[in-house]
């Protein structure tokens, strides 16, 4: 068997990377045609993208084999911009920690809207990118026939925002329970039960959809790739069932039937089942990224 | 200059003193081996490459009773014209020389192990141990002095002829013109070390590739993404669309009664 | 090397340079520059490093040890450690490349398994599982220990024989060289000079109880060819397969011989068609046009199936214009030439034809299980390609009957005209660096020196002290009054004539004695005779000799019997027997150093010089590189020292110890009568059977010439000019500036029309009756020495023309009865029974293994290649037994009804055969493996045949029966 290259840290960074990229678009779309109905929203994904962008960081240069014997050494993945991906994947990585942290500055001194949209804007730009060009590094990897497809970048994208939305939804509980003097807006807004359900109620809409879409891929690629007979050979294939369905047909489940199910009008009932589907979510994403950089790297 | 290698696999007896003597002029120690299990790859030792290994002699059997053939396939980075490693690493540590080797800087290199996966050939190789990559240099440090690499002076069937790339590329074209096999001629947009075979290469396990290099394949992958948003996208928005319509009409429906 | 003053400055201008071709990367790559972002000088490659001290280092030019292929290797040493051993680029055999053991002779060198101290056995038990338990003891020790326990075996032979002549008894002083008690084995390994020194060191000891390798790979080579033709050895050279247009390969060239597969390949572009007959499809087989499998040990009978099609089939293709000017074919058996030879059924010509009318291809189908329409497609293809070239090594030379396999190929290529011309001739690869040379170096039991025979009997040296006493002024202890030299008959002769100025010049080279006292009356005198007299012990009888008591010290050099002789399970009975003082020089420990009782650290021949043989009779010189490590002291000093330590300590030889005033003094000879000149050194032995007016060595008489080469110091195996020096040479590429070979420098033995000349003839003397001898220069189809008229008539000794024979463990008992084996129960073998043995066993070698495995199963780059030992099956016999690849099985023989244990590989490249219309399965296996070593595993040579050779005593290592059960 063929040591992979590719372990887990790395599996983590895709994970959390795409995740930033993904809350922070979110949080920005949401900030910018809301019309200020989603100012907690928005505020979650941008602090979820700074964070976790950061976290991201740390993985990756841990993952980096040379980051031990040299320090210094991940500087130079900035030198062989515009030609190798991974280094403008650095320079773009590098600019949405940037703005994600000023946009996450405006928002907790409550800095000017204005300055705050702007970067957004580029924000928008720069975090998409983050959640795109890890799918398409791995994309252009030749060696690779699993991941050297069209389909891929869209399934992290797709996958990152998901996820993003998730962990937004998710974060404004828990910080609302762990530290609430510094975020009172998002204490207001779950203790305000009837109001935060509501407003999950609306993003199980909008999972829904993403959910939907990561399923057309997904379905694309077993049909016009050997992705299933791959995953088989690398011995993943019982993983890529339990992703199929816990990343995607039970959170689509829980969408669904949040919005047509009559017991769960009940409130509480909807909050526990909807934190269930957001976890499975996040799991889901998880393991998607574990599959594919593993079987990729197995099956070659 | 730059130079090529043409590997005329027909003349290939399988000795191994390619192998061995790129261990030696190298400095490779060795993998633990067993008698190699796949009874198609029978004799095949080291199995595959590694970081102590950067070139090894893979043995294939085709056909069967009086048509059974035994084919020696050297194995080793192919020094593309144009490499994915050198264009996908971040940090310039991969670097094509003139001369045609693929050479690799630790000093630069941080680790990311991109070229490892990215290779088209799976040549790179992560040494866990000693934090670098490890793989076929062309014995650039030969080459530079005019020194055959050690495979190729090595080689007694002359199997592995170090000549100029333009020649090898005449070569392995005649070679093609009549009926024979060819493997790095347009492979990846072409490789310094270029095969000649009479037997289709996928027997042989190399791994087919189209003809693009690495610009052209990430343009090309970069259109189809973008291609795919485009469809996938309209095909969505037409969905939420009609799904909107419904609900619409359901409402109205519901509204109604 | 190239000029490569500068490079580096070169080096970063063209890195500036590509930095500039690639406008985008421009200012991302100055900022790359600065020490800001990576570094701006990188440290060397390992490659660079490496070429750093390599371009520093010192070269020297060695012959690769692996072998008999004489590749040049070129050592590069820096203070005295060798950092790197390629193939030398200047070499005309391999012109700088390498088979994968010489690719990682390196290893070897610089092993840190090396032996590097005397060691001195502690524990007095003997055998496998039992420790030795080592302890160092200085060289010094060592050789008093030696020379100790050698002095007192000496003590206990017998010197003085009692004969009654008429009514009075004779005391007569010599030794009989077969019941000494000292016996050398080996080696192929050491050089010529080391070699020589051995044989006259155990000569002067008395024993001819001398072997190595030579007599178990190509002892029936040397009878067969040189019966045939005059010499035993290949009759073309390595790169003259470069001229063939057809091979007929009997032996796996691409594995055992690498090297000689760069001049096949040659000859393949040229469009020769390379045939490949062998049990099992090898690497060989894997470039061959035309494959064929056959039964192992059916070798005779093809060869008589292929001269049957030649002779009846496709008589177009016979060289009848060759037959009559250059074999015996046109004479009748009295020696008569024969004018209609080609009708008249008396010619040899047609004996032979008529003897062959058995070998239809269909009954060589029926023997050896190859097709018969294969066997004409293989004819065909090469008889229609001439010149044509058979190689054969192992395959054909370890029977019951190899010398008759071997003489059918040669009539073959006497027919085709294919003997005497580049890109011909009968090629037997033989498979050690040097043991052509050590083969002509005479350490065997029934030669002395350049092939000769030590007297015979009493009346060989009566006869001799005669010849003597022809020409006193000349010959050494010639008696002017005494009786002169008168031969009985034409046999007599012919042995005195190549036999006498051998002895005489030994008498001088030596400073021994041969004759009588006081040679008067040599018919009735004491005979006083320094040479041991008749033929000692062949390698198997000589370990048989052991086990019965009648060996005291057994020196084993560079040999590993324990692993390489048949039935090996006798010969570590033999090497653990109690009272055996066993002394064993190696580089490595070995199987066979595991049960000696002084272990001496040997050298690797790039630690010394000398002069080695390869196959194709090309002496060529090897110099020393390097110190070797800790306290290994060479061969040469080894044996010199050796020998010099027993004399101190009192041994005395027959002339010595007899009354008479006809004394000998080897010290003062010894090492080498040449030694005031240049010293106790390799070259002044090389001069001692070198010289071109002596007779100590009749084929390298001519070797040494210091009016020819007065800079390289006479020594002509020193030369290394690739210049060729005709236009012949240019063209066949004979490289005759290159190194010397025998005879007189000839390339292709035979060769009429070379140019410049050697000795072109055949050398045969083929008498048939006391009356007449036929010239030397007839090739012999019909041999007389090679027939016994009191053999049957299924025996072919009965008619000197070759007959196939079975194995003697046939796989069936019908061809049995019909071909009987030609084995005559020399000494007891177990033999194994179809019934209890089905399957036809025979070994193999590998490419990246070197024999008994010490020279490669040590070095890690080869046991990673090759990584342990294996039996091969057919897929159908693996679904027979019930066994996966990778399973173990246990593989049993007559010899080893328990069996030894190997994993097993199942491949379509081994099949059953159909013989005698029944499935005969075949089972092979590599008997490179044994106990000791990096890589260890079974040895194949536990369960292999002892039997021999009724003519040469090699054994029948490629052909027995086994059975095969899951383990």
């Amino acid at each position: 068997m063929t040591e992979l290259s590719w372990g887990i840290l790395l599996v983590a960074y895709l994970f959390v990377g795409g995740m930033a990229g993904g809350s922070y678009l979110v949080a920005a779309l949401a900030d910018l045609f809301g019309k200020g109905r989603y100012r907690v929203l928005s505020k979650s994904g941008t602090y979820i993208s700074l964070l976790l962008i950061l976290v991201g960081l740390v993985l990756l240069v841990l993952d980096l084999g040379r980051f031990e014997v040299d320090p210094l050494s991940p500087l130079n993945a900035y030198i062989n911009f515009p030609n190798s991906i991974m280094s403008i994947g650095t320079w773009i990585v590098t600019g949405f920690m940037m703005v994600s942290l000023l946009t996450s500055i405006l928002w907790f001194f409550n800095g000017s809207s204005i300055i705050r949209k702007l970067l957004e804007i580029v924000g928008i730009a720069l975090g998409g990118s983050t959640a795109t060009y890890t799918g398409l590094l791995l994309a252009f990897s030749r060696g690779r026939a699993l991941w050297n497809t069209p389909f891929l970048p869209w399934l992290f994208i797709v996958s990152g925002v998901l996820t993003g939305l998730a962990l937004t939804f998710l974060f404004i509980p828990i910080v609302a329970k762990l530290i609430p003097r510094f975020f009172e807006d998002f204490k207001e807004l779950f203790d305000n039960r009837k109001e935060f359900v509501k407003m999950l109620r609306i993003g199980q809409r909008y999972l829904v959809s993403i959910i939907a879409i990561e399923l057309v891929l997904v379905v694309l690629e077993l049909v016009l790739t050997n992705i299933y007979s791959e995953m088989q050979h690398a011995g993943l294939s019982m993983e890529f069932i339990v992703y199929l369905i816990a990343g995607l047909i039970f959170p689509l489940g829980v969408g669904v039937s949040i919005e047509n199910l009559k017991f769960l009008k009940n409130e509480r009932t909807a909050l526990i089942i909807s934190v269930v589907g957001l976890l499975s979510i996040l799991f889901g994403g998880f393991l998607l990224r574990y599959i594919l950089l593993t079987a990729g790297q197995v099956v070659g | 200059m730059a130079k090529a290698v043409l590997v005329d696999l027909r003349r290939c007896i399988g000795c191994r003193s390619c192998q061995v003597a790129c261990k030696r002029w190298n400095e490779r120690k060795t993998t633990k081996t067993v008698l190699n299990p796949d009874p198609k790859l029978e004799w095949t030792n080291p199995p595959q490459l590694s970081p102590e290994t950067y070139t090894f002699v893979r043995f294939v059997k085709s056909g069967s009773g009086d048509s059974l053939k035994w084919h020696f396939a050297k194995i080793q980075c192919n020094h593309c014209i144009d490499p994915h490693c050198v264009n996908g690493c971040p940090t310039t540590a991969l670097e094509k020389t003139e001369e045609g080797p693929v050479i690799y800087r630790k000093e630069l290199c941080i680790g990311c192990k991109y070229c490892v996966n990215t290779c088209p050939f799976g040549v790179p190789q992560w040494d866990d141990k000693n934090k670098i990559i490890e793989k076929c240099t062309f014995c650039s440090e030969r080459l530079k002095e005019g020194i055959e690499p050690a495979c190729v002076q090595a080689c007694p069937t002359d199997t592995l002829v170090l000549m100029d790339l333009d020649e090898a590329k005449m070569k392995a074209s005649e070679a093609e013109s009549k009926g024979l096999y060819t493997y790095g001629l347009r492979e990846v947009g072409g490789t310094s070390w270029i095969y000649v075979s009479d037997v289709p290469f996928s027997e042989l396990g190399f791994p087919e590739h189209t003809s693009e290099p690495p610009k052209v394949q990430q343009f090309s992958l970069l259109t189809k993404f973008v291609g795919t948003g485009i469809l996938v996208s309209g095909a969505l928005l037409a969905a939420i669309k009609l799904y909107a319509q419904r609900r619409e009409a359901v409402a109205k429906a519901e509204e109604g009664e | 090397m190239p000029n490569n003053e500068g490079s580096l400055k070169t080096n970063r201008r063209d890195f500036l340079k590509l930095c500039a071709s690639v406008p985008i990367l421009l200012s991302l790559r100055d900022v790359a520059s600065e020490p800001l972002l990576g570094p701006k000088l990188f440290s060397a490659t390992i490659g660079e490093q490496k070429l750093r001290e390599y371009k520093r280092g010192r070269r020297v030019p060695s012959i690769c040890v692996y072998c008999a292929g004489g590749c040049g290797v070129v050592l590069t040493s820096v203070g005295g450690k060798i950092i790197e051993a390629e193939g030398d680029p200047l070499h005309p055999i391999n012109r700088g490349s390498t088979c994968s053991k010489l690719a990682a002779y390196l290893q070897l060198v610089n092993s840190d398994r090396r032996l590097t101290r005397p060691l001195k056995r502690t524990n007095p038990l003997k055998g496998v599982d039992q420790d030795p338990g080592w302890v160092p003891i200085t060289w010094e020790e060592a050789l008093e220990k030696i020379a100790e326990k050698i002095v007192e075996a000496a003590a206990t032979q017998k010197y003085v024989h009692e004969e009654a002549i008429g009514d009075k008894t004779v005391q007569n002083y010599y030794h009989v060289g077969k019941d000494s008690p000292i016996m050398w084995h080996g080696s192929s390994y050491w050089s010529n000079e080391e070699c020589y020194l051995a044989k006259k060191m155990m000569s002067i000891l008395g024993s001819l109880n001398v072997e190595h390798q030579a007599r178990k790979c190509h002892a029936s080579t040397v009878v067969a060819l040189a019966n045939t033709f005059g010499f035993g050895a290949m009759t073309n050279h390595i790169i003259d397969a470069k001229n063939s247009k057809s091979f007929l390969i009997m032996s796996n060239p691409a594995e055992s011989h690498t090297m000689e597969f760069k001049w096949v390949m040659e000859a393949k572009d040229n469009g020769a068609v390379i045939i490949n007959l062998d049990p099992r499809f090898n690497r060989t087989s894997s470039k061959a046009d035309i494959y064929a499998r056959y039964r192992s040990g059916a070798e005779a009978a093809l060869f008589m199936g292929l001269n049957y099609i030649l002779l009846y089939e496709m008589p177009q293709y016979i060289d009848t214009k060759f037959l009559e000017t250059r074999t015996n074919a046109p004479y009748d058996y009295d020696g008569n030439l024969l004018s209609d030879w080609m009708t008249n059924p008396n010619s040899i010509f047609n004996i032979f034809k008529n003897h062959v009318k058995k070998y239809t291809p269909e009954e060589v189908e029926r023997i050896a299980g190859i097709k018969a329409e294969k066997l004409r497609e293989v004819a065909k293809a090469f008889f229609s390609n001439k010149p044509g070239n058979i190689y054969y090594a192992m395959g054909s030379t370890q029977h019951t009957n190899a010398v008759q396999a071997i003489r059918a190929q040669a009539i073959l290529q006497l027919l085709l005209g294919n003997i005497g011309v580049p890109g011909g001739g009968i090629n037997a690869l033989r498979g050690i660096s040097n043991v052509q040379g050590s083969t002509d170096m005479n350490l065997l039991s029934h030669l002395i020196m350049g092939y000769r025979s030590p007297p015979r009997s009493l009346a060989d040296v009566r006869r001799y002290q005669k010849w003597k006493n022809s020409d006193p002024a000349n010959r050494p202890g010639g008696v002017a009054e005494g009786v002169k030299y008168q031969p009985a008959n034409k046999t007599e002769e012919r042995f005195d004539d190549r036999h006498f100025p051998t002895w005489k010049q030994l008498e001088y080279n030596w400073g021994i004695k041969i004759g009588t006292y006081p040679g008067i009356d040599p018919d009735n005198e004491p005979v006083i005779c320094d040479l041991p007299i008749g033929t000692g012990n062949p390698t198997q009888q000589l370990f048989r000799a052991i086990l019965d008591g009648k060996i005291k010290v057994a020196i084993i050099v560079g040999e590993n019997n324990a692993v390489s002789n048949p039935n090996a399970i006798l010969i570590k009975e033999a090497l653990s027997k109690p009272g055996v003082f066993v002394v064993v020089n190696e580089i490595f420990e070995t199987e066979t150093a595991h049960f000696a009782d002084i272990l001496l650290p040997g050298t690797t021949r790039a630690e010394r010089n000398g002069s080695v043989t390869n196959t194709g009779r090309w002496v060529q010189w090897h110099y020393k590189a390097a110190e070797p490590p800790g306290e290994c002291r060479d061969e040469l000093w080894f044996v010199t020292q050796l020998f010099k330590i027993i004399r101190a300590k009192g041994l005395k030889i027959p002339s010595e110890l007899s009354p008479y005033e006809v004394k000998g003094n080897p010290d003062l000879t010894w090492p080498t009568p040449y030694k005031g000149e240049i010293g106790e050194t390799p070259e002044a032995v090389y001069k001692e059977f070198g010289h071109p007016t002596l007779w100590s060595h009749a084929l390298y008489r001519s070797s040494w010439d210091g009016n020819l080469h007065p800079e390289l110091g006479g020594v002509l195996a020193k030369r290394r000019n690739p210049e060729p020096v005709s236009e012949q040479d240019k063209r066949y590429g004979y490289f005759k500036n290159w190194g010397w070979s025998w005879m007189l420098n000839q390339r292709v033995l035979y060769n009429v029309n070379e140019d410049p000349p050697g000795v072109k003839t055949f050398f045969v003397w083929w008498a048939h009756n006391e009356k007449i001898w036929l010239g030397l220069d007839r090739a012999a189809i019909w041999s007389l020495p090679l027939r016994d008229a009191s053999k049957p008539e299924w025996n072919p000794l009965r008619w000197g023309l070759p007959l196939h024979n079975e194995p003697l463990e046939s796989p069936d008992e019908e061809l049995a009865k019909e071909y009987p084996t030609m084995w005559d129960k020399r000494f007891e073998v177990n033999v194994g029974s179809p019934k209890d043995y089905p399957y036809v066993m025979t070994t193999f070698r590998l490419a990246e293994h070197m024999q008994a495995g010490a020279m490669t199963r040590n070095l890690p780059w080869l046991v990673e290649a090759q990584p342990e030992m294996f039996v091969e099956i057919s897929p159908k016999l693996a679904e027979e037994i019930g066994v996966k690849i990778g399973d173990y099985v246990k593989v049993k023989t007559a010899r080893n009804p328990e069996g030894i244990r190997i994993k097993v590989n199942i491949t379509e490249r081994i099949s059953p055969l159909r013989v005698n219309g029944r499935e005969i399965h075949v089972v092979g296996m590599p008997w490179h493996w044994g106990f000791k070593g990096l890589s260890t595993g079974p040895s194949a040579n536990d369960i292999t045949i002892d039997a021999v050779d009724v003519s040469a005593n090699i054994p029948e290592y490629k052909t027995c029966l086994c059975n095969v059960v899951k383990d």
